[in-house]
């Protein structure tokens, strides 16, 4: 679905401040994946999401979406926004319309589609993210921030994009309204087969969630594999200045010593059903 | 990336001129556009030339900085220059067409572009070697006396000061919205001017929004760190005139006299009114 | 850690609703007392009216019914206003919202030339603000130029500069990475345990909570929950049920406990869990 050939991307070239965002970075993602992206602030994952709608054309290398040569001549650019739809940081921030409805309808608007399309978009995009029929007509101001976000993510579904790319989609957001945004986004995943990429500062969401991680370092991928055999890795990623979930410091602690548990435990649950079985109690086993 | 645009064109230095007091300066940069527009001779321009260059190299800013602030105005200068050029009465040297070059038509002009340059030079040289924050400080103290007939001198160097830390903020906010837009399929480059003005909507409405709600935000936060307006308020930094200034006072006062008196002694060029 | 430096009794707040015409409570009866020197977290969702709280604390908004005392002093007293701002210091979420100067210093010296402080008295206060926060270094930067943690940390100095005896932070990491969330929270438990500064840090993050010594839960404008960190964590399906977190560590040990383990609760970080898990499991049976 995506595939990177060695893109690399150098800000300011030939300038005083000449800085390299990605070096050589070569990757392939299949359709329908859930990948999640993770890096700390200057890793270079940023420039790499931009890259992939063509809001940033890299400065050597070639990216392929579907097949097609981003930034060829013989591609539309536009149809490729509308094919890697991105959710950038705090979206709420571009809302602009009267009702929720016409700001869902902004991007499918722009692609030229008949009214009753949109109409048809604009309602499942926002069926999809949860919003209720009766707040389409509401102005996206009126909303809580919460429900704002979700106005902006179903924007961008509208559009229905075959890989839809999110950056840090539950900044902000209390505990609550972070579990359901996630998962919302699982559910999309999951029913609308899209290719996901999630960038999230949170470890424990994207261990919820992603088939791999994708980890970015100092512009180059520094991992990029299954996600329990990422968080197997939990001493370079502590290196690079990322955090593994307390669970996998855990249990990664009591295997170094000696308790008989498996490596790559990333979730309560998987801990709670390894656990169980060595805990005793008056005699007799947990199960 | 928008956000790398530097503002003001603050130069950093310690030099002589970067040390006058920011009051002294703005006042002499006032004595000095005066100064201008009173010369009414090429020996006077010469003199004034000189000690701009003298300036300018003792401020140790690179004369291509200085320059740059005349790009912007290039044209306007040019199209002065032509129209004072050919509309002038007096004594014809040339005709072409229906264009009539006179003699004090060619002398007008080379002094209505000397004076639009030399006014760029000597504005440009002040912004270059002062931060704006001490360009709103001097401002504020300038203005101070004003305040007796109602004028609010603190108020708007607040503002001055307000807008200069959020430019930057604003800027690239701007970049951000623009992205985001354009990730849903706007369109800012093709159609006509009303489609293109119309497409700007999705960009300046965030825009206000979000400038309006970090306003609302800023006033708060300044209202809990005590803010009441400019009474009874006193300053980090101190202004104080000192030899420096005086030095300067004195190198213009100088220049004036040489400026005045070369008028007196030598009369107006040709073409000057 | 004895004397009581706020104290609230019985707070109401409602705001009035212009469209619908209607009285929204946000506070009801809320009864809290800040002890001196002390670093509070007070915990719960977005609109639990845990922001509405903090804003009463330094008298920007004031109590439809109820007392809030700051030292003494009732916030409703519009005569001593300047006396409580000063002594309450306020941090926002947005770094970018809080700064007014385009020069750290000029920026944190604000707040005291407000205040009609003496230039050599606010040079001083300046610079020791800097100084505890770390910030010595980009005194002459300008803030844009700062990341966010560092802005972060000069909004806290801009407030640190009027000497305040309380500093209520306001969701200061929510807009952070995760490197600028631990920036502040160690400035934050830097200026309590070091300077002896009262710290009310209003938060939805559980693991921010777990470092205060006290914890408020509030949900719909009322405490629900009070305690320590290790007596209020265990209660994962109270916290929950008010759509809040508590650490893994604490939800793996109640999830064993659920299952007819006998382990200690108050447990809330990996090292004291990892102790307990292994006190109890028989490796070499």
């Amino acid at each position: 679905m995506i595939k990177l050939e060695q893109v690399g991307y150098v800000y300011m070239q030939g300038g005083p401040f000449e800085k390299t965002a990605l070096n050589n970075v070569s990757l392939t993602i299949n359709r329908g994946e859930f990948i999640g992206l993770i890096g700390h602030t200057g890793s270079g994952k940023s420039t790499l999401i931009q890259m992939l709608n063509g809001l940033l054309k890299p400065t050597s290398g070639k990216i392929f979406i579907d097949g097609k040569e981003l930034n060829s001549k013989d591609t539309d650019m536009r149809q490729i926004r509308f094919d890697v739809g991105l959710v950038m940081q705090y979206p709420e921030y571009q809302l602009f319309e009267e009702t929720v409805a016409k700001d869902i309808a902004f991007g499918p608007t722009n692609m030229g589609l008949s009214p009753e399309e949109i109409e048809e978009r604009v309602k499942f995009a926002a069926n999809m993210v949860g919003l209720k029929p009766a707040l389409l007509d509401k102005s996206p101001f009126d909303l809580s921030g919460g429900q704002k976000r979700r106005v902006a993510i179903a924007g961008v579904l509208a559009m229905e994009p075959k890989v839809l790319i999110l950056d840090e989609p539950t900044a902000g957001l209390d505990p609550a309204g972070r579990d359901e945004i996630l998962f919302k986004i699982k559910d999309m995943h999951e029913r609308m087969d899209m290719t996901v990429i999630l960038v999230s500062h949170s470890m424990e969401d994207i261990a919820k969630l992603a088939d791999r991680i994708l980890v970015m370092n100092q512009g180059e991928v520094a991992m990029f594999d299954r996600t329990d055999a990422v968080f197997r890795r939990g001493e370079e990623l502590t290196r690079m200045g990322l955090n593994v979930p307390q669970i996998t410091r855990i249990t990664d602690s009591l295997r170094k010593q000696g308790v008989p548990i498996r490596e790559g435990i990333y979730t309560v649950e998987d801990a709670l059903n390894e656990l169980a079985p060595l805990l005793r109690q008056e005699g007799a086993r947990l199960c | 990336m928008l956000k790398d645009i530097t503002l003001g064109q603050y130069f950093p230095g310690n030099t002589v001129v970067h040390r006058l007091d920011p009051r002294a300066k703005i006042l002499l940069v006032l004595a000095y556009i005066v100064f201008v527009f009173s010369i009414k001779n090429f020996v006077g321009y010469a003199l004034l030339a000189a000690f701009t260059l003298a300036c300018i190299f003792i401020s140790q800013v690179p004369i291509r900085f200085v320059l740059k602030g005349l790009k912007p105005i290039v044209v306007f200068i040019v199209i002065t220059g032509l129209f004072n050029l050919f509309l002038t009465d007096g004594e014809p040297i040339f005709t072409w067409w229906i264009f009539t070059v006179t003699k004090e038509g060619v002398g007008f002009a080379a002094f209505m572009i000397l004076r639009l340059f030399f006014l760029i030079l000597g504005t440009s040289l002040l912004t270059l070697t002062t931060s704006p924050i001490a360009l709103t400080d001097g401002l504020e103290q300038l203005l101070s006396p004003f305040k007796k007939i109602g004028l609010p001198a603190h108020e708007l160097a607040m503002m001055m000061t307000i807008a200069l830390r959020f430019i930057p903020t604003l800027m690239e906010e701007t970049d951000k919205i623009i992205k985001a837009q354009s990730a849903r399929g706007a369109d800012f480059e093709s159609g006509n001017i009303l489609r293109r003005a119309k497409a700007m909507v999705p960009i300046l409405i965030p825009l206000f929004i979000s400038a309006f709600r970090r306003a609302d935000e800023l006033a708060t936060a300044m209202e809990c760190r005590c803010y009441r307006g400019g009474e009874n308020r006193t300053r980090l930094r101190e202004l104080k005139l000192g030899k420096v200034d005086l030095g300067g006072v004195l190198a213009f006062l100088l220049l004036g006299i040489a400026v005045f008196g070369l008028n007196f002694w030598l009369g107006p060029s040709v073409g000057v009114r | 850690m004895h004397t009581d430096i706020i104290t609230i009794s019985q707070l109401c707040f409602q705001y009035h609703n212009e469209e619908t015409g209607l009285d929204i409570p946000v506070l009801q009866g809320i009864d809290l007392t800040v002890k001196k020197g002390e670093f509070l977290a007070v915990l719960g969702h977005n609109g639990s009216g845990k922001s509405t709280l903090a804003k009463h604390l330094n008298a920007i908004l004031t109590p439809t019914s109820g007392k809030v005392l700051v030292e003494g002093i009732d916030t409703a007293d519009e005569k001593r206003l300047y006396d409580i701002r000063q002594r309450v210091g306020m941090v926002f979420q947005n770094p970018d919202n809080q700064m007014v100067a385009n020069i750290v210093e000029e920026d944190v010296a604000f707040a005291p030339e407000n205040l009609g402080v003496p230039r050599d008295e606010i040079r001083k206060r300046v610079d020791a603000a800097l100084e505890s926060v770390g910030m010595t270094k980009f005194k002459q930067h300008a803030p844009h130029m700062l990341s966010g943690g560092q802005k972060q940390r000069i909004a806290i100095a801009g407030v640190l500069a009027m000497q305040p005896d309380i500093l209520v932070l306001d969701e200061p990491t929510a807009m952070l990475d995760p490197s600028g969330r631990k920036e502040i929270m160690q400035a934050i438990k830097r200026l309590n345990r070091e300077q002896g500064m009262t710290v009310v840090l209003i938060t939805h993050y559980m693991d921010e909570a777990v470092q205060a010594d006290r914890v408020v839960v509030i949900d719909h404008g009322t405490i629900r929950m009070e305690g320590t960190p290790q007596a209020v964590f265990p209660k994962v399906k109270e916290l929950k049920g008010l759509g809040l977190d508590t650490p893994q560590a604490t939800e793996l040990i109640y999830l064993l406990n659920q299952k007819g383990a006998n382990l200690n609760p108050e447990i809330l970080d990996s090292e004291t869990c990892v102790a307990e898990l292994l006190r109890n499991i028989e490796i070499n049976r």
